[in-house]
């Protein structure tokens, strides 16, 4: 493998992982999110 | 006072206020449209995807060169749609909004919004002509509705003549 497909190759595949870290991250954002307002939702409902 | 966005953030901050509704309503509508776009994605052929991965494309690669453009026409009719929700959302704008009848720079201070208006005051008003002016505002409303989405409409027609569809 050259050096400059070496870079490309290794360009790419940072470009993936920081996608696929960013996308997990949104998701694990989300779902506390979720769960946080499922939770307290709950909590209020049945302490009324 | 940073000279160009301090205006529309002056004031005391007292979590009622434009910004707060627009925060709410930016989270309110990512569900709906999130289930639009997953619907829009399984639309895509399983063919396509599996051709740019055996060409050696990483994941990343298949959603920015394949998947998204595939979809383009779809996705932002179903952003449009959010907006149209957004656009005649009531209730979460009016808890937050501070139902204040003056327009300000800033986005920390208390606004109103059309929906808004209607709902608090439809019940009050006690008048021939305050009962006209809310429902020329609901006419204002749905004209406003119907200007973005018709936008949204020549924004999708362009995009599809762009791919020569």
């Amino acid at each position: 493998m050259s050096r400059a497909t070496g870079l490309r190759y290794r360009r790419r595949r940072a470009t993936d992982v920081v996608a696929k870290v960013l996308g997990v991250a949104a998701t694990a954002f989300g779902l506390f999110w979720l769960a946080w307002i499922l939770i307290v939702t709950l909590r209020n409902g049945l302490h009324a | 006072m940073c000279p160009g966005i301090g205006p529309l953030f002056r004031g005391p901050p007292l979590g009622i206020g434009m910004l707060t509704a627009g925060i709410v309503l930016g989270i309110m509508v990512i569900p709906f449209i999130s289930s639009v776009m997953r619907d829009v994605f399984r639309t895509v052929p399983a063919s396509l995807k599996e051709s740019a991965y055996a060409l050696g494309s990483t994941t990343w690669e298949v959603v920015w060169q394949v998947v998204l453009p595939y979809t383009r026409s779809a996705v932002v009719g179903g952003i449009f749609l959010g907006l149209g929700r957004a656009l005649g959302e009531t209730m979460a704008v009016t808890f937050v909004l501070g139902n204040a009848h003056q327009l300000s720079a800033s986005l920390l201070m208390p606004g109103n919004s059309i929906a808004a208006t209607i709902a608090n005051e439809f019940t009050e008003a006690d008048s021939d002509v305050y009962l006209s002016s809310l429902i020329a505002l609901g006419f204002l409303l749905f004209v406003v509705t119907f200007i973005v989405l018709a936008i949204a409409r020549l924004m999708l027609r362009s995009l599809a003549r762009k791919e020569g569809r």
